[in-house]
């Protein structure tokens, strides 16, 4: 803090969904809001790498404080930076800027977006028009795409569904990034509701001292829902499935972080602070895609009919 | 008599994707089961099926009757899905199956 009405969070150098950063975040922001101040800037002095679909983590953020009354600034942020073109090119610096955005001539951003949780086709818009062309262009087998892209697509889906009945929140925050070199497509979708461990500690689903992470997993196992029908509990464990043949996958949601590596590894942690949400982070490997071809191909010879 | 029904018209869009549709799905199926008909139920024409869709239009129909009788007043044609959504019917009907026995277990 510089002054008695400014403060600032720190971006981290290299800005990625690992734990150590969101955490880093998490914990300036928590500081700030004990102090006295009314106007915040993200600092993006040593900033020399975001990877962009993290707009949806800040976006949360700066939409929580601004729904608090703070004023959000970016403090040496260059626009014709390698940070400030991509974050002008996805249009997250509208949120505290006020410039127009830079064309994107390499077609690798994806826009920062705000939909209504319910509008099923706008959701579908933007999946269609920024997401499924990369698969398309670089799994180049024919129908192992077809497949992958569905499971994606599932994935929000499920994700957009679980935000509309559980978390109280009317809007899903979006953003990608396609990384061309090393073919991973990231999306980070979130909202700003209840949370998931919130929504389970007032169901009382779990007895003793349970902590964020514990009940982020709780919520990933099949079966598991606080909807108090039978049919139901498979939302979450679906995408967790669909993210052992898709990448890697992160559910930052309160105080808890859980991650799912790809070689199906689990991560769980507990953050120093809340976010004040739930987010997905996707880091969709498309590089990979050749590995699970065989699973694919196996699952075509499914003729089984469906019985009761 | 048999009753073909198709979801793609019942919910309007190409997307089935959230519980709200899934009820509409069963409410109609549940509707045509009450006239005595036996249910096919097409799915073509759907680019995106969920378990949120399918939970309440195909698991909560185990809420109607025993598996046996569903067997023999519910058609899904099997024809209209692609391997990856009838996977999913699979598992949601697992689940139903699984949920009800335990939920029997529980009150008797």
């Amino acid at each position: 803090m510089d002054n008695l009405n400014k403060a600032y969070i720190k971006i981290p150098r290299s800005f990625t969904m690992d734990y150590e950063q969101i955490d880093s975040i998490l914990n300036e922001l928590a500081v700030i809001r004990n102090s006295d101040v009314h106007e915040i800037g993200l600092d993006f002095t040593y900033t020399n790498f975001f990877s962009a679909e993290l707009s949806t983590f800040l976006g949360i953020i700066i939409q929580h404080l601004q729904s608090e009354g703070y004023e959000l600034f970016a403090r040496n942020l260059k626009i014709d930076s390698k940070v400030g073109r991509i974050l002008s090119k996805n249009e997250f610096l509208k949120l505290i800027m006020d410039k127009d955005p830079i064309r994107d001539t390499y077609n690798s951003t994806i826009k920062y977006v705000k939909v209504n949780s319910e509008n099923i086709n706008s959701i579908n818009s933007y999946l269609e028009n920024n997401f499924i062309p990369k698969f398309e262009s670089t799994v180049k087998t024919s129908g192992l795409n077809k497949e992958l892209e569905e499971s994606f697509k599932d994935s929000i889906f499920e994700f957009s569904d679980n935000i509309s009945s559980h978390s109280h929140s009317k809007y899903l925050y979006m953003c990608g990034q396609y990384f061309y070199n090393n073919k991973e497509l990231k999306m980070a979708i979130a909202d700003m509701g209840i949370t998931i461990p919130r929504n389970l500690r007032e169901h009382h689903v779990l007895v003793g001292g349970v902590s964020d992470d514990e009940y982020i997993d709780w919520a990933m196992q099949k079966g598991n829902s606080t909807k108090g029908i039978p049919q139901s509990g498979m939302g979450l464990n679906e995408i967790k499935e669909a993210m052992k043949r898709l990448g890697h996958m992160t559910i930052v949601s309160n105080r808890g972080y859980w991650k799912q590596s790809y070689d199906g590894t689990i991560e769980k942690k507990l953050l120093s602070e809340p976010f004040p949400g739930t987010l997905l982070h996707m880091n969709i490997l498309l590089n990979k895609s050749s590995d699970y071809e065989n699973d694919i191909l196996n699952i075509f010879e499914n003729d089984d009919d469906l019985v009761f | 008599m048999n009753k073909k029904i198709i979801v793609k018209d019942i919910i309007e869009s190409p997307l089935a994707v959230n519980t709200k549709q899934g009820k509409e799905v069963f409410e109609v199926i549940e509707k045509e089961l009450g006239k005595q008909n036996v249910v096919d139920v097409d799915f073509s024409g759907l680019t995106t099926i969920t378990t949120a869709f399918l939970n309440l239009s195909i698991g909560k129909l185990y809420s109607l009757d025993e598996p046996r009788e569903l067997n023999k007043r519910v058609k899904i044609l099997s024809d209209s899905l692609t391997v990856f959504q009838k996977q999913k019917i699979q598992r949601v009907m697992e689940n139903a199956k699984i949920k009800i026995s335990d939920e029997e277990l529980n009150e008797g």
